[in-house]
């Protein structure tokens, strides 16, 4: 109590010294502190008195303990006071913090708000200035349009104008480019009918040439003219006349279209009947082939290569041959007919041997090597070394020398090979081409080791001829003519290099078909076709060198395949099998009977040896050892 | 028509697969060399006239497939031949030593007094060659044959070989004519000598009889 008040009392003398320093605060002021002070003083003299008025010590003491739990409270109450101040001075700064801030962004919103303004204002000026101006130039520019537009206008006019006409000139240029064309073709066709007559009155010419040559009642000045004259037309060659038109040397296959003679005593002859070809090739391009194209469309038409089935109607169109446009596609069809099991069983089997004939040497590949630039040589596609397709060949002969090891590689092969390479444009194909035809059309044996089948195929034609063209064949044992000097070749490698690319591609078609009979059947037909011609020849060397060439003369190939087809008919099937059943059996024992007389010769000679040629042998063993 | 010739025989070729068979035959006939010919399948022929003292001959000459498989079809032929060419490669000692082999074939097939000749070709490939010259003549020594070089390529030596052979043929069916006509062999026959003018070139048969290589 006494300090509280002696604070007080510190605190009232401190104002009267502040007083006189603050002239400013007002008296009023001055008077509430003395009113509080006094009133503070009264408060103390009352509890001054009621402490007095208090009976006893005990009273007093509560008294005074009261009054000091008042001053405890009252001064807590001041602490909370000074710290509520605290915290409202702290806040009270914050707030300055807040306003300065807010007063910053104030100014700078206000700053904003000027470039704003300004922007406006600029704008506004912009605005008004285009309004002002914009309206005139709009309206100056749209009239330029305008008039440009017109222009536009005018000249599409004019164009269109431009356009009608020339696409009338267009018309009428295209008019007559249409009749020169018709033209052209009329005089082409005229051309090559003048060239076709101009190639049988030169062959008529050159036959009358050598008919006189053959005259004995010549006087030696007259022949010696004729041969004067035949020599000038043999000079003159073939090229020279026949490259003056525009059909190619070689057909679509790449094989020469009149082929080459190589006999030097037939030059004459060959040259005539190369003519004779050139004439035929030239009349019945379009007479021939047209009906036979329609034919083969309608038969196709609506069907896949897989569908194709057996058929009469399919026999009779492959004896008239396969259009080239369709022979691949109809080729494939009949090997894969033919070799459907066995591709069936083993799907990747050409590349499983092709990579087997990387891999390990075959026994057959020297020949192999040795023959592939000697297959089809006048052929485009083969006739040079580097040809990707002598390569192909190559690769499907190895590869059918693995699929057959009990013929591994025959010569003549080759051009089977070679022939099947170039109308199915496809190495799998022509393999399985090959494996068709050797494995699957022609007998066994046909190209083993002996060839056994081939010679009794001879043996066979033989019989046929006899059967088929007796006079012929009388006249052929009259002069002891082999024929098997050429018909082993013709059957061997199924004419192939024999007939000229056009008939041998439609022997082919046949033959993939309906088997060798095919072979046969042609064979025949070639001696039919000249047997006229044969039956003149009175001198065996004469005919072997006639038969020799004979074939490549061939012109009209419907004429051939009609006479193969109709007139060598009947031609069962059974009577070829009996027979060549026969003649395989007497062959067989022919080559056994040879075996014996081989082993005899061996043992005879082995004795003689020992015997008398001693000096002989001697000197033979000698040289035998250097070598 | 009488016959342009008087006496008609036959040569036949043998060798291995690519010796040049056929090639020797081209130049020899045709004087053309066809660096890629087809090969021979089973036996082709070819025909030419040469005259010999004379005599104008006619020889047809059969060209024979090499491959082994082939001499069941050839050796046919073997036995209707007046004269045999046996032919090898310079390049392949391999086509040397098959000579042996054709050789005993055709003591075993042809007849007895056929004529023999050996051929080495393609004596243009010096850089190439395995076989030595004298080791053809001992060869040739041994059977008893006249041996020639030759290439169908720059024309060496044919037409001697050819016409040697030819020579000896004429020369031994000469001696034995009579013979000959009494076993009924058509193919050789000796026509009457006609003065006919003949369109044939004369082949040169005057060389010398020394070595020929």
């Amino acid at each position: 109590m006494l300090a509280w008040s002696q604070t007080y009392f510190a605190k009232l003398q401190l104002r009267p010294c502040v007083v006189p320093h603050q002239y400013v605060i007002p008296s009023q002021e001055l008077v509430r502190t003395l009113h509080r002070a006094l009133e503070a003083l009264q408060l103390e003299k009352r509890s001054c008195a009621e402490l007095l008025a208090a009976s006893g010590e005990q009273e007093r003491m509560e008294l005074l303990q009261h009054r000091e739990r008042h001053a405890a409270e009252l001064r807590e109450q001041l602490q909370e006071a000074r710290g509520g101040q605290e915290d409202l001075r702290n806040s009270l700064q914050l707030r300055d913090a807040e306003v300065a801030a807010l007063h910053d962004d104030i100014r700078r919103l206000t700053e904003r708000n000027n470039t704003k303004q300004e922007v406006i204002v600029k704008l506004c000026d912009q605005l008004t200035s285009c309004l002002s101006s914009g309206g005139r130039s709009d309206s100056q520019s749209l009239t330029q349009l305008q008039q440009e537009v017109e222009n536009l206008k005018d000249d599409m006019e004019a164009y269109r104008t431009q356009t009608c006409f020339l696409n009338s000139e267009l018309y009428q240029l295209t008019h007559l480019w249409r009749t020169s064309s018709q033209q052209e073709t009329s005089l082409m066709l005229k051309c090559s009918h003048l060239q076709a007559r101009l190639c049988q009155e030169e062959s008529r010419y050159l036959g009358v040439l050598r008919q006189l040559l053959e005259n004995k009642a010549l006087e030696p000045a007259q022949r010696g003219a004729v041969q004067k004259m035949i020599a000038d037309a043999l000079k003159g060659g073939l090229k020279g006349v026949i490259r003056l038109d525009m059909a190619r040397d070689h057909d679509e296959y790449g094989f020469q279209i009149v082929p080459e003679y190589e006999v030097e005593d037939m030059k004459l002859l060959a040259k005539i009947q190369a003519l004779e070809i050139r004439s035929h090739n030239l009349l019945n391009q379009e007479g021939e082939d047209r009906p036979l194209i329609g034919r083969w469309a309608q038969f196709l038409a609506g069907r896949s290569s897989n569908d194709l089935c057996s058929s009469p109607e399919l026999k009779g169109l492959l004896r008239g041959g396969v259009p080239r446009e369709y022979r691949q596609r109809v080729w494939t069809w009949l090997v894969r007919a033919r070799t459907r099991s066995a591709r069936e069983r083993h799907p990747q089997r050409y590349q499983q041997l092709c990579e087997k004939s990387d891999a390990s040497p075959c026994p057959a590949s020297r020949q192999i090597q040795l023959d592939l630039h000697r297959t089809l040589t006048t052929n485009q596609h083969f006739s040079s070394p580097s040809s990707p397709a002598l390569q192909q060949l190559r690769r499907v002969l190895l590869a059918f020398s693995w699929q057959n090891p009990a013929i591994g590689y025959c010569q003549g092969l080759n051009r089977l090979a070679a022939l099947a390479l170039l109308v199915l444009q496809s190495e799998e194909e022509a393999f399985w081409c090959l494996v068709a035809v050797v494995e699957n059309i022609l007998p066994p044996d046909y190209y083993t080791k002996q060839l056994l089948a081939s010679q009794a195929d001879q043996r066979v034609l033989k019989d046929f001829l006899s059967e088929k063209l007796p006079r012929l064949s009388a006249h052929l044992q009259l002069h002891s003519v082999d024929v098997s000097l050429v018909c082993f070749n013709w059957f061997l490698v199924v004419f192939v290099e024999s007939l000229p690319s056009d008939l041998l591609l439609r022997l082919w078609d046949a033959f993939l078909y309906e088997g060798s009979k095919v072979v046969f059947r042609y064979a025949l037909a070639l001696f039919k076709y000249k047997e006229e011609d044969i039956l003149k020849i009175q001198d065996g060397v004469e005919i072997h060198q006639y038969l020799r060439f004979f074939t490549k003369t061939i012109t009209d190939g419907r004429r051939l395949t009609s006479i193969a087809f109709s007139d060598m008919n009947p031609f069962p099937g059974r009577l070829l099998r009996n027979r060549r059943v026969l003649h395989l059996q007497r062959l067989q024992a022919e080559l056994q009977d040879l075996e014996d007389q081989q082993e005899e010769f061996l043992t005879e000679n082995l004795t003689e040896n020992l015997t008398e040629n001693r000096r002989d042998d001697k000197e033979l063993d000698v040289s035998e050892d250097e070598l | 028509m009488a016959k342009q010739y008087d006496v008609l025989f036959r040569l036949l070729l043998l060798g291995d697969s690519g010796v040049g068979k056929t090639c020797l035959l081209c130049r020899f006939t045709d004087n053309e060399f066809h660096p890629s010919h087809i090969s021979t399948i089973g036996v082709d022929f070819k025909m030419k006239t040469l005259e010999i003292d004379g005599i104008k001959v006619r020889i047809q000459i059969w060209d024979t497939a090499g491959q082994e498989r082939y001499q069941t079809i050839t050796k046919q032929y073997y036995r209707r031949a007046q004269g045999i060419f046996l032919v090898y490669d310079i390049t392949s000692e391999r086509s040397f030593q098959h000579i042996m082999k054709w050789a005993s074939d055709v003591d075993e097939y042809a007849p007895e007094k056929i004529r023999k000749i050996l051929v080495g070709n393609k004596s243009d490939e010096v850089d190439k060659r395995q076989v030595a010259t004298e080791q053809g003549i001992k060869l040739a020594n041994a059977y008893g044959m006249d041996f020639f070089e030759t290439s169908a390529f720059t024309n060496h030596n044919i037409t001697e070989t050819f016409t040697r052979l030819a020579e000896q043929v004429l020369a031994a069916n000469k001696k034995d004519l009579d013979l000959l006509r009494m076993s009924g062999n058509e193919e050789i026959n000796l026509a009457a000598l006609e003065e006919e003018e003949g369109l044939y070139e004369r082949a040169a048969s005057d060389e010398s009889k020394g070595c020929w290589c």
